[in-house]
């Protein structure tokens, strides 16, 4: 019988399953990024310092680990001034090192535009039931995370390129 | 014991709006709410309007939203819903349903939605002589789903539902799990395309919300990830 | 309105259904109309089972079956009917499976048998596994299946819509009913060449009952009042075990599996009763000695109920075998029959009688031929007469599935071959309807309908329940003549025409008010004790003179006028019915 109700469209059923694989995997690659940005001795761009606005007005900058600073240093002379920037740079200008967390971040880039996107049109159409809006919310929303992906893939590719060493 | 019931009334012939109206009644605590509703049916308004029939949950006529959840009234005993003398019961037609009269609601999408998926079994094979054979542990796996009265307390107490009244439902979802996981069955082909669909099993996200309101203590969300598993096979292979 | 169908099916339970789909896969154009919607109906509260002899788990033969039954039915039941039905029964249910019902399986993967009161092996040797069932939920089962099956084949139905006459040309010959709509309050004419009712049993007739509210006898007292007999109304079941004050069913299978009845005394008294078969002898048997209890004091505290005691069988049998049961006490009754014995009483289960028809689900005008063109009636508004004086548990659903099926598909024939054209509709056909409608939405003085009603069930329940007396029984004549007369001047709050259920309880009165009456007199007119009916003025059985059907026909308002037609007998002579 022919209703309303339940009518036959293309398969989702892979779509969920992607959202489900993302998922997981989402749970690893956080890990992995979290621990490198944040607590990673060499590696980590983001210090556990609080400082006041007084001391960033004066141009307060955190506190790297020791480690992290020697490593800028070692590459842009003593008196190199370490920013996050530099921290970050410096991962993903080495040649052996950076292939691996280029690679790393753009799986982590397209699993999150996935993942929250998909999950995004799932609420967008559990609110917007006709069918034209529906077609308009899909199409902005995943043409904003076509952007995204391209504005987020070029900056992970030729970031560093600049720190490329001079030798 | 005394108690105040509260119930949402509406009558789309006389009334604007639902409006609450407010009963005093002297109960037994054992008495079920179905018993309480029918004593002021009986004694006080005969206007107030139920569905009702079997009163001992077995024939789904009287879910509603008793105290702000979805349960049958004949299956929910007083005692169990106020804490003393004075207290209040609320009674409210199931949410999301269009409201035919109080607490009767329209259930006319609930059983389109039931129809979509093709509720009965499909078989290919002819039949042999005697019953088909299925084993007790191939039957386990329907029995639970096959105690479905199909009062629509799930359905109406899912978010998905509430947000998008075209989503199938966890009612009909089990009702297609019930038949595609029936060993006797051959209608997967037919029937997963309906549940594998925009408005269908992928709107369920596992929020549990049905498996609290059902009133047979079905475990519908495991049903439907199973069929949903079914589902992504049945995809990966074409 | 004026709907047309070929045939119009009134009442979608087991029986309503299965006439329904075997109709429909016979090619006619069908249509269901009734007051609930289909799943709503009280054949989903059936638990136990369906009796057929099937085999599955030892030797069993169709003709065991069909003794048992005629044994069950005090001799009173029809035998060639009888014979038929337990000759149907194992195919019908291989076709139910075949649809798909859930039914429970044993090891070999066939559909599951166990053991139920008075199914016997080789003429009443010993108890035979003969029962079929899904869990405890049988009649659920094969209602929703059913339901399935009828929307797959496109049956049209129309949910919520309350038959209230029958229409009939002046030749006799039924052309159709009239129904009331309750969503919008319209009456609806449904034209039909063929008409067949299901509507079910009349349990609201008493106060303590394990039928549901809908269970107000609709089918028969229209035809009552279309000057149709009914046939032995005086044989009203009353299963002995409902839940104190509530009536719901605790299953047979609570005692099969080891439960006692005790009184107040902490007595087992059913071994005075039946020193052989004791707390397992047949419902009107156990029924009676339960009242014998409370009677001569020996109720608990004095009080009207005596205790089910499953303590002695144990947590693990209770929660695998019994669990509904167990689930039905804790809710209900706050009691866990694990650790306390259940308050139990009779309560009103099961009508024996009905409309009489043939094995093919025609209703009889008079004696046995005598057909009224374009009606059927199958279920339990029916009597074919299978259960006699008193039913054999399972016996029912069994019933509903072969007389439905067998209705659905003469219907169907019966149209194929004569190609029968519609009778014209008479004039103002929905008459009566109208006016009695309007004369209850007009009253404005008067009792409302649940005072007039509860009086009726309460002395229905003193006086016509499982004993009874030439006093008792003119008690109870002498209550319903002030009860018909109070029924006519009820007043309803409710006037809307949308969902006006109020009005159709004062509708469903005037009808508990005719059955009431017309089972009183039937009872009051057997001057034996036979099955379930049991008059202490007359305690024996007496074949010379009872071994005949009533029939009892309405003349007037009020007035009624008996006739007899004979019992078939084919293979078993009556007997002494001891166990
Ligand atoms: C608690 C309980 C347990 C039982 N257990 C068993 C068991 O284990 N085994 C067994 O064999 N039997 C059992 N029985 C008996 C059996 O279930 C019933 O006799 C049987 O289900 C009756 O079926 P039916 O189709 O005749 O009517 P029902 O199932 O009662 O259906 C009646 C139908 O008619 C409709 N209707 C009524 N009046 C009107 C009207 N005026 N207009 C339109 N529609 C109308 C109703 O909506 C409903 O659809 C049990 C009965 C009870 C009460
Ligand atoms: C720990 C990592 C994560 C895991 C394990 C995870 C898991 C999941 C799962 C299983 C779902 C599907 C729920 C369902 O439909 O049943 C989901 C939905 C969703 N997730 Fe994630 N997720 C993770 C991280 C993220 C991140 C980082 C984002 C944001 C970019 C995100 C955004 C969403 C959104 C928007 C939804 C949609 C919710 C819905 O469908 O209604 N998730 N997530
Ligand atoms: S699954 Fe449970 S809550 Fe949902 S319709 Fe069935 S019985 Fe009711
Ligand atoms: S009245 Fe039947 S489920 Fe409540």
């Amino acid at each position: 019988m022919a209703t309303q109700y339940g009518k036959t469209s293309r398969s989702y059923a892979m779509n969920w399953f992607l959202h489900r694989i993302t998922g997981t995997f989402l749970v690893f690659l956080l890990i992995t990024h979290f621990w490198v940005q944040h607590y990673d001795a060499q590696t980590a761009s983001v210090a556990a310092q609080v400082l006041s606005s007084e001391q960033i007005e004066a141009g307060a900058l955190p506190d790297y680990p020791e480690a992290a600073k020697e490593a800028v240093r070692a590459r842009y002379g003593p008196d190199a001034e370490v920013t996050p920037y530099d921290v970050v740079m410096l991962r993903l200008a080495d040649p052996v090192y950076a292939v691996l967390w280029k690679g790393f971040n753009i799986l982590f880039l397209i699993f999150a535009l996935h993942h929250g996107f998909y999950g995004l049109n799932n609420i967008l159409t559990d609110y917007i039931r006709n069918p034209i809006g529906r077609v308009l919310a899909q199409t902005l929303s995943w043409t904003l995370a076509l952007v995204l992906l391209i504005v987020g893939l070029y900056s992970i590719i030729v970031a560093g390129w600049g720190y490329m060493p001079a030798s | 014991m005394n108690v105040k019931v509260k119930i949402k009334r509406f009558n789309p012939e006389t009334d604007a709006e639902p409006h609450w109206e407010t009963y005093e009644v002297d109960v037994d605590p054992m008495d079920s709410a179905l018993s309480v509703l029918l004593h002021i049916k009986w004694h006080i308004d005969g206007s107030l309007t139920f569905r009702k029939s079997c009163g001992h949950g077995v024939c789904g006529s009287d879910a509603m939203k008793i105290n702000g959840e979805n349960r049958l009234a004949c299956s929910v005993l007083v005692r169990d819903l106020v804490k003393g003398e004075g207290d209040t019961i609320t009674f409210e037609p199931l949410p999301t349903a269009p409201v035919i009269k109080d607490l009767v609601i329209d259930q006319s999408r609930f059983f389109e939605k039931y129809r979509a998926v093709k509720p009965w079994l499909i078989t290919r094979t002819p039949p042999p002589e005697r019953e088909r054979l299925q084993s007790p542990e191939e039957f386990a796996l329907i029995d639970d789903a096959t105690k479905c009265i199909m009062c629509g307390a799930c359905t109406h107490a899912c978010p998905s539902t509430w947000a998008d009244p075209d989503y199938l439902g966890p009612a009909a979802l089990l009702k297609a799990y019930r038949y595609t996981f029936d060993s006797r069955d051959e209608g997967a082909e037919e029937r997963l395309p309906v549940v594998d669909s925009r408005e269908g099993l992928w709107k369920c996200y596992t929020i549990f919300n049905c498996n609290e309101a059902c009133p047979k203590e079905i475990d519908i969300s495991r049903w439907l990830s199973a069929l949903k598993r079914r589902a992504v096979m049945e995809a990966a292979a074409r | 309105m004026i709907f047309s169908h070929d045939v119009v099916i009134v009442g979608a339970g087991g029986s309503g259904l299965m006439a329904a789909l075997y109709a429909k896969e016979g090619g006619a154009d069908v249509a269901v109309i009734s007051k609930l919607h289909p799943l709503r109906s009280h054949t989903g509260a059936a638990q136990g089972g369906i009796g057929a002899a099937l085999g599955n788990e030892e030797e069993d033969h169709w003709l065991w079956h069909a003794f048992d039954t005629v044994k069950g039915s005090d001799y009173l039941g029809d035998q060639d009917a009888i014979e038929i039905m337990c000759q149907d029964a194992p195919r019908t249910i291989i076709e139910l499976e075949h649809y798909g019902v859930p039914f429970s399986r044993n090891k070999e993967g066939k559909i599951a048998q166990r053991r139920f009161g008075g199914h016997t092996r080789n003429f009443g040797e010993a108890p035979v596994r003969r029962t079929c069932h899904a869990a405890d939920r049988t009649g659920h089962a094969i209602l929703h299946t059913l339901y399935d099956q009828c929307v797959k084949n496109q049956v049209r139905f129309y949910d919520e819509f309350q038959a209230l006459d029958l229409i009939m040309t002046p030749e006799g010959v039924c052309c159709g009913v009239v129904a009331y709509e309750l969503l919008t309050g319209e009456i609806h004419v449904f034209h039909a060449k063929m008409v067949c009712l299901a509507t079910g049993g009349y349990g609201r007739v008493y106060k303590t009952t394990s039928n549901a509210h809908a269970s107000t006898g609709d089918g028969m007292a229209i035809v009552l009042r279309s000057g149709l007999p009914l046939e032995d109304m005086e044989f009203v079941q009353f299963h002995p075990t409902g839940l104190y004050r509530l009536g719901i069913l605790v299953t047979e299978g609570a005692r099969g599996e080891g439960g006692i009845l005790i009184n107040d005394r902490g007595e087992r008294f059913m071994e005075r009763y039946a020193p052989t078969v004791k707390d397992l002898a047949p419902r009107d048997l156990v029924s009676r000695a339960i009242y014998q209890e409370i009677r001569e004091g020996r109720g608990i505290n004095g009080k009207d109920y005596v205790y089910l005691d499953l303590r002695h069988v144990g947590r693990e049998v209770i929660e695998t075998k019994l669990p509904e049961i167990a689930t039905f006490s804790r809710t209900y009754l706050g009691i866990d029959p694990v650790k306390e014995p259940i308050p139990v009483a009779p309560t009103c289960h099961y009508a024996m009688g009905g409309i009489p028809t043939n094995y093919d689900g025609q209703v009889e005008r008079a004696g046995r031929g005598s057909i009224v063109p374009g009606l059927y009636a199958v279920g339990e508004c029916a009597c074919v007469s299978v259960h006699g004086a008193n039913r054999l548990g399972s016996n029912s659903l069994v019933d509903l599935v072969v007389f439905g099926r067998r209705a659905g598909i003469h219907m169907a024939e019966t149209l194929r071959k004569e190609g029968r054209k519609k009778e014209p509709l008479p004039d103002n056909p929905d008459r009566r309807v109208r006016e009695m409608l309007e004369d209850i939405l007009s009253r404005t003085q008067g009792e409302p309908v649940a005072v007039v009603r509860a009086d009726l069930q309460q002395t229905m329940m003193d006086n016509v329940s499982v004993f009874r007396t030439e006093e008792t029984l003119n008690t109870a004549l002498e209550d319903l003549k002030q009860i018909r007369e109070r029924a006519k001047r009820v007043v309803i709050r409710d006037k809307s025409k949308r969902f006006n259920t109020e009005l159709m309880d004062a509708v469903e009165l005037g009808f508990l008010v005719d059955l009431a009456e017309v089972i009183t007199r039937s009872a009051l007119n057997r001057t034996e004790s036979r099955g379930a009916h049991s008059r202490e003025d007359y305690p024996k059985r007496d074949d010379e003179n009872w071994l005949k059907h009533t029939l009892i026909y309405r003349e007037g308002e009020g007035e009624y006028r008996f006739d007899y037609k004979p019992v078939t007998i084919t293979r078993f002579q009556p007997q002494e019915r001891k166990y």
